[in-house]
């Protein structure tokens, strides 16, 4: 598993810290070039792959890839 | 690959689009990408188009076949491109104004005749794209740049206005449901008739501001979750406790022989 946060288009709006249900992100301190407060993905270890900050990031910025088995033991 | 495989709908170079942060249109175009992409929708055969507001800048974005203009006049031109080449699939994508205010007349009388295209209201509450006005489907005494002390009118509700004047396939979601939102959607794109998908969307610049004191989309999403309930739970609750809600659900899903033209020309060239 990994999220990846396209820093280039994304424009801080923390979507993602709201509709992420196991509260993976947290809104970083990094600017990106166009001066919006970057997301992090702050505990990874924590994430469940349900897609849900993909799905609703307005910006198209998130992408999620799942790993081949989609285990529920790394509950955190 | 490390980027969302959704953007192989986007135009190359169209990111970052024009959306404020936090935008429910940016959802919204996400949303009907994740349909199409599940219904493996062949994107030459698509005209999308958006008349004047921000939502009507999402087909801007998509890789599509495109017409952007005059304000409220979606559904005429998909009423001539449906009559010129039926074959094609027309997607409307509209705000508020564009479809019901500026548009209504539209509106009202393509669901009368059932013409054969897709509609995606985004709904955001007022007229964002001019600074925030009032607009008719504001909700009642809420704040805004050209209502100071409330609105007092009575809010549009676009679900009941379509049901009545004969759309075939309407429903409500909001972006809090977006898995509901985007199987909506994938419904209305297979639908033959006139479909209407409301999406109640969050305009955090304006209508956050002045309406709920909070420039945060997050905090404008929990407020709109919090005034939504379902269809089922609608239907116990008296008319007056369901004032101010948003009901969300499919309304209607009939079929209904769709518009071909007013002469017997056109009824027989489109068979």
């Amino acid at each position: 598993m990994a999220i990846y946060i396209d820093g280039r288009i994304c424009k801080g709006c923390g979507l993602c810290v709201y509709y992420c249900p196991r509260d993976v992100f947290v809104m970083g301190k990094t600017l990106n070039e166009k001066g919006f407060t970057l997301p992090e993905v702050g505990f990874p270890e924590r994430c469940v792959e349900c897609k849900m900050c993909e799905i609703n990031c307005p910006d198209l910025a998130i992408y999620v890839s799942r790993s081949r088995s989609s285990d529920t033991e790394k509950a955190g | 690959m490390t980027i969302n495989p959704m953007r192989k709908y986007v135009r190359p170079h169209g990111l970052p689009h024009f959306f404020c942060p936090g935008c429910g249109a940016g959802q919204v175009l996400q949303y009907f990408t994740r349909a199409a992409h599940e219904l493996s929708l062949n994107l030459d055969n698509i005209v999308a188009i958006g008349g004047v507001g921000c939502a009507a800048r999402i087909p801007i974005y998509l890789n599509v076949d495109v017409l952007h203009g005059v304000h409220g006049r979606t559904l005429a031109w998909a009423m001539g491109i449906k009559l010129a080449k039926p074959e094609l699939k027309v997607v409307v994508f509209a705000g508020d104004g564009d479809a019901v205010s500026i548009g209504g007349n539209h509106f009202i009388h393509a669901a009368r005749r059932n013409l054969d295209v897709t509609m995606i209201v985004v709904n955001n509450l007022n007229f964002a794209m001019t600074g925030g006005q009032v607009a008719p489907t504001t909700p009642y005494s809420s704040v805004t740049t050209t209502t100071p002390y409330g609105s007092g009118e009575p809010p549009f509700d676009i679900c009941r206005l379509a049901e009545t004047a004969g759309a075939t396939y309407v429903a409500r979601w909001t972006p809090n449901k977006p898995l509901q939102a985007i199987r909506s959607i994938k419904t209305a794109l297979s639908h033959k008739g006139f479909s209407v998908v409301e999406i109640v969307a969050q305009c955090p610049t304006h209508f956050g501001r002045y309406a709920i004191g909070s420039g945060n989309p997050a905090d404008l999403l929990k407020w709109i979750d919090e005034r939504s309930i379902t269809k089922v739970q609608a239907e116990s609750l008296d008319p007056s406790e369901r004032e101010g809600k948003f009901v969300l659900g499919e309304f209607v899903n009939t079929e209904r022989p769709v518009y071909r033209g007013t002469t017997r020309y056109e009824v027989e060239r489109a068979e």
